[in-house]
């Protein structure tokens, strides 16, 4: 196994962009035409904006670490105590993130793929990911440059063919600033979609000049995955009308199935899309089943740590198998909504206090 | 030229232990072809040649011989002319006259001067058997350590071109040799190399295919090869220039490249050698042949069986029409057919060439058409069966050739429970896999671009 | 060693046994499988629906004299519950999957289609792009009668309406997305071909039915529909337009609509841009150019207006004039479109220009 964990400006975009991709097509859009009855673009840019100073602030916490990890430079500065306390609603955000992303996409494969295959079977492709995530980062890290070589022109091919059947006045009004969507708490659950930097924050130590590359590889990443957001939002609302979509579970999808044309060989492009984000879904799954271990070992002895992954999968998976319905995996993720919030900026502002107070005391020590 | 004299002077007798000769008697004791010949007298003692009559050169061994009848050993040994002489106790003479030295001994002596007098029997450099080309040079590697040394140092006439030399298996004694090319190849990977090379405990080894394995015995079996086969001095060379160390075992003509990513499995020796557009079109036919070869039945399986609405209406009747009277599913008259074809390509690797033809044309055409029309298999599937053969043998590296026809089976068997999804996963399965795999410290997936400073 | 290949056959047995536990839950191959290539809606007796399904037989199980397609039809209380008791009289699971046209009887669509398609956009049984057209005539001699073309049977109907394949504009290809989301859009009602059983051929086409919400209020000739199409930029190829002096044909069109509102009431103004090529001139009388694009355009005005003037008193946009409005309107008011656009002010206006005369001259070379 490698043990070197240097991922450069590369990987760390192909790693946001295959986030992006895995989040963007399924549970996202319903929730942003639900959330507002004025133009769509408006809480994306809005959200983008958060998401850039979110990634802002953690590149100002990374950048303190001088080559080490986060979670280890806490526990050194702080103790053990207060940093558990710290990292309990990051864990649980990953826990809840990961279930969610499961449960969701072995729903979607059951709406529209495999109608009677039991959940519990469908959910047991975390297997996969789980046995790549006890490798280490690196392996990852290629999954992830292979699966964009093959994942991401399909998904652009997809989004090219999705232009047909396009009826632009369909997406009027295109400026109207409708503050609605601030007090809809789908706006907030939406923010699941904007959590890529929290995720690699954990998974390698970090310097000055890496924490500065990391956070510029995920605002071209974001930038890049832009259109790709836009698209999964926009298209389905220039072909079926907005009323339509938001009545629509995975908007998406319904949208690739109503594609035809002459040529295309394939006649249900709405499978090959799901397949497609099979792909996305299982290295980010991979990624945060990674980030969770790699919390856990900070905490636990070795053997420890071993036993708790094993224990966390399964966890993972009997939470996802339980999970009643499609509105449940809705409600999980407006309820943690908050601990999201939390996680983005509360954070990093209380790691920077902790690590300059610590720094300060040490200064003061020597002194 | 050492003295030969001199040496014979030195040669010192203990009394009371059993001498050189009669022990190396009892060692040879029931082999055939162990000649002890008497080459003259020197004073008073005899002077007795022995050796393996098979593994000594006839020339060199008359060139030493070249007797007159009355034994004056002086002016003969004067004149050898040959290798470096040494000595050797009893242990070292034994091993020598294995190796196909002579040994030169007084009757009673202890020790004796051990003579290279070895002739290899083998091939002649020939042109490659498993990599043909077009265009580019045509010798290729023989079983003779010396004469492939000898290869690569025609391709690579430099001071830099290092070679070590081991002896592995306790009982075959092979000789194999590193090659590397200082400056370029990085140290700590050709350390742990000879490290690993020095820690091998085995009793004889054949092939450079086996030193692979016995390389890697410490970890799992691994699924991928993971280091390149060639027989072709060219290729090596060319290896060598890009920071790889080639391993050569005596006796095998093929040799190791390592450490070997995954897409140096997909290079044919001829992309030098041509024009770089049509290399990288046929790089990326080779590839888009792996993924049919890997895909194509089980995306049969899975159009035909579970994902039928991703097909076009007149494809999902003409399969229904095709496999109209079949009796059994999709996947078991899959199965069916590709065990048949892995028998056919089997059995043809074994054919003398004479009646191969016999073969194909049993297999191909009566077989086939045969199945069909007893309703066993349906025609379109002999179509995906027959796309599947020809892509497997455009596989430039034959132990990656053998690694696809094996997994091939585990996609189908994905595709049969979940359809595309199923092919997918496997797919994912498949490159989560190799990006486990590190190859002699490299990792399996490097990325293509080269880096600056890193192999 | 022993160790590693015991581990191996291990893991050998769990996939075996996988497989066995699994049983492979969606698989069902191909020939075990009845396609359905067209499905038809009709009204049965006490509020129960009669669905009519043409299976497309692969031409394996096809004898020389029979057809190459099987006709069944079933009751049910909805369309999903009469595809589910169909089966109990196939032998073959029945997959609508790849069915090709919906075909929906006139009574049917007069009571409503919500409850009949609803079906279609929950689950993924009948696909989206399926092609929709409303019957008036006998659904059972539709689908009993054998095509004439030879084409296979069941893609017959969406071939019929393929703009490359004897398609043609004005037969208004309509799927099932584009019908589903206009139920929910106020801003935009339905227009479904209207075909009924021809005799030399499975179908002729009669006109396009104009809907209000998801019933059937009225019906556009194929004349007017061609001012329909050329408003919608639904107009791919040309169209010969036939006059009382000579056939046009119309090679391109181009039309811009402006909208806005005066006082509360919608004022649309459309101008289309037309060029045409003359065709075929009336051996009656002398026409001259000016004449041409004269007839043409007074042809074209009174079409517009009797097209406008049905689809006014009735309060049905077929043409999506209103999603221009939603950015003047607010969220509440989108359902008072169709009263608004009974009240709307609509002006027209034509530009022909006739491109060439083909290959002879209009007019003979003395008279010039």
């Amino acid at each position: 196994m490698d043990k070197s964990t240097k991922l450069g400006g590369y990987e760390s975009f192909v790693i946001h962009l295959l986030y992006f991709g895995s989040t963007a097509g399924f549970i996202y859009p319903s929730f942003l035409t639900r959330s507002t009855s004025g133009s769509f673009w408006i809480p994306l840019v809005f959200w983008c904006a958060a998401a850039i100073f979110g990634a802002w602030l953690y590149a100002r916490l990374l950048s303190r670490l001088q080559d080490r990890p986060l979670l280890t430079e806490l526990k050194r500065a702080v103790g053990p105590i207060p940093t558990s306390l710290l990292c309990l609603p990051l864990f649980v955000f990953l826990l809840g993130a990961l279930v969610v992303m499961l449960r969701s996409y072995a729903e979607i494969i059951s709406m529209t793929m495999l109608p009677t295959t039991p959940i519990a079977f469908l959910n047991g492709m975390i297997i996969a990911p789980a046995l790549l995530a006890s490798a280490g980062v690196m392996p990852i890290v290629r999954s992830a440059k292979v699966f964009v070589v093959f994942a991401v022109p399909l998904s652009v091919v997809l989004l090219m063919l999705g232009l047909s059947d396009l009826n632009w006045s369909l997406g009027i009004p295109w400026v109207r600033f409708n503050s609605d969507f601030i007090s809809n708490n789908q706006f907030y659950a939406g923010s699941c979609l904007w959590m890529g930097f929290v995720i690699t924050a954990l998974i390698q130590p970090y310097s000055q000049r890496s924490a500065r590359v990391a956070c510029r590889a995920y605002g071209l990443a974001l930038l890049c995955a832009l259109p790709l957001i836009a698209g999964y939002i926009y298209l389905p609302v220039l072909t079926f009308g907005r009323e339509l979509t938001s009545q629509l579970t995975v908007p998406f999808v319904s949208k690739m199935d109503s594609i035809y044309h002459y040529w295309v060989i394939v006649d249900n492009l709405g499978a090959i899309f799901v397949a497609t984000s099979m792909l996305y879904v299982l290295v980010v799954m991979a990624l945060k089943l990674h980030a969770l271990n790699e919390t856990m070992r900070t905490f636990l002895p070795p053997l420890g740590s071993k036993i708790a992954s094993t224990s966390l999968l399964l966890a993972v998976f009997i939470t996802a198998t339980f999970i009643p319905s499609w509105r449940d995996i809705e409600l999980v993720l407006m309820l943690t909504a908050g601990l999201r919030l939390y996680v983005m900026f509360v954070f990093p502002l209380l790691g920077m206090a902790f690590l300059h107070a610590a720094g300060r005391r040490m200064q003061e020590r020597a002194a | 030229m050492s003295d030969l004299l001199t040496f014979i002077y030195r040669l010192d007798e203990e009394p009371g232990t059993p001498s050189l000769y009669e022990q190396l008697n009892e060692a040879f004791n029931d082999s055939a072809d162990y000649i002890t010949e008497w080459i003259g007298n020197n004073e008073e003692t005899e002077l007795i040649l022995c050796y393996l009559r098979s593994l000594c050169s006839s020339v060199k061994l008359e060139y030493l011989l070249q007797s007159n009848e009355h034994g004056d050993i002086s002016a003969k040994l004067r004149d050898y002319r040959g290798n470096d002489l040494s000595e050797g106790d009893f242990e070292r003479c034994k091993k020598a006259i294995c190796q196909g030295s002579a040994v030169l001994c007084k009757r009673d002596s202890t020790e004796g001067i051990i003579l290279d007098l070895e002739y290899f029997h083998g091939r002649s450099v020939q042109s490659p058997v498993t990599e043909n080309v077009l265009q580019g040079p045509m010798n290729a590697f023989t079983e003779n350590l010396d004469v492939n040394t000898a290869l690569i140092r025609q391709q690579i006439r430099s001071s830099k071109l290092k070679l070590w030399e081991y002896r592995v298996g306790e009982e075959s004694h092979t000789r194999i040799g590193v090659y590397s090319y200082s400056g370029k190849t990085d140290e700590s990977m050709l350390a742990q190399l000879k490290e690993r090379i020095a820690g091998i405990r085995t009793e004889g080894l054949q092939d450079s295919g086996q030193l692979l394995r016995l390389l890697l015995s410490r970890n799992r079996m691994k699924l991928f090869p993971l280091a390149v086969s060639t027989e072709r001095p060219d290729r090596a060379s060319t290896e060598l220039l890009a920071g790889k160390a080639i391993i050569i075992v005596d006796g095998s003509p093929f040799a190791l490249s390592v450490p070997s990513i995954y897409t140096d499995f997909w290079h044919s020796p001829e992309d030098k050698y041509v024009n770089g557009n049509v290399a990288y079109f046929l790089l990326g036919l080779r590839f888009l042949a792996m993924l049919v070869n890997l895909f194509l039945p089980a995306l049969y399986v899975a159009l035909t069986s579970v994902n039928v609405d991703v097909n076009r209406l007149e494809i999902s009747l003409a399969a229904s029409a095709s496999r109209e009277g079949v009796p059994y599913p999709v996947f078991i008259e899959t199965l069916v057919m590709l065990i048949i074809i892995d028998f056919i390509t089997e059995a043809g690797l074994r054919l003398p060439k004479t009646i191969s033809s016999t073969v194909t044309m049993v297999g191909g055409v009566v077989l086939g058409q045969a199945i069909i029309q007893a309703n066993i298999v349906s025609h379109l599937l002999v179509i995906v069966t027959a796309a599947t053969a020809i892509t497997n043998f455009i596989v430039v590296d034959y132990q990656m050739g053998l690694v696809q026809r094996i997994l091939k089976y585990f996609i189908m068997i994905g595709a049969t429970v979940a359809g595309l999804l199923g092919v997918v996963f496997c797919f994912a399965c498949l490159v989560f896999y190799l990006s486990c795999l590190e190859s002699f410290g490299s990792p399996y997936l490097t990325s293509l671009r080269p880096k600056k400073g890193a192999s | 060693m022993s160790g590693g290949i015991g581990r191996r056959v291990l893991g050998a047995c769990c996939v075996a046994a996988l497989l066995l536990l699994s049983g492979c839950w969606d698989s069902r191959d191909v020939d075990n499988r009845l396609i359905v290539g067209a499905l038809g809606l009709e009204l049965a007796k006490d509020d129960s629906v009669r669905i009519w399904v043409r299976f497309p037989l692969p031409k394996a199980t096809m004898e020389l004299s029979k057809k190459d397609f099987f006709v069944i039809s079933q009751e049910g209380f909805t369309v999903p519950d009469a595809l589910y008791k169909v089966g109990y009289k196939l032998p073959k699971a029945v997959d609508t999957s790849s069915t090709r046209a919906l075909l929906i009887d006139e009574k049917l669509a007069k009571v409503g289609l919500t409850p009949y398609l609803e079906f279609a956009m929950r689950e993924r049984s009948v696909p989206l792009d399926t092609v929709v057209a409303i019957i008036r005539g006998n659904m059972e001699t539709i689908f009993s009668r054998p095509n004439p073309t030879g084409e296979l049977s069941g893609i017959y109907t969406k071939l019929f309406f393929e703009p490359y394949a004897g398609g043609m504009p004005r037969k208004n290809k309509t799927r099932l997305w584009e019908i589903y989301s206009k139920f929910y859009n106020p801003f935009y009602a339905n227009l479904i071909p209207l075909l009924k059983e021809g005799e030399q051929n499975s179908f002729d086409f009669v006109g396009n039915a104009i809907f209000k919400g998801d019933k059937i209020i009225g019906e556009l000739n194929k004349d007017e529909s061609l001012v329909y199409q050329m408003l919608t930029h639904r107009f791919h190829d040309s169209e010969v337009e036939l006059m009382d002096r000579a056939d046009v044909r119309i090679v391109h069109n181009v039309c811009h609509i402006d909208t806005s509102m005066e006082a509360g009431i919608p004022v649309i103004r459309t101008h289309c841009e037309l060029s045409v090529t003359l065709v075929d001139s009336s051996h009656r009388g002398d026409a001259s150019k000016s004449d041409v694009v004269k007839e043409l355009e007074t042809e074209l005005t009174s079409l517009a207006k009797s097209m406008f003037g049905k689809t006014q008193r009735a309060g049905a946009d077929v043409f999506g004039f209103g999603n221009r409005y939603r950015g003047q309107l607010t969220p509440s008011q989108y359902a008072d479109w169709p009263e608004l656009f009974k009240k709307a002010r609509i002006d027209y206006t034509f530009d022909i220009e006739l491109r060439n005369t083909g290959l002879q001259f209009l007019e003979s070379p003395t008279r010039r």
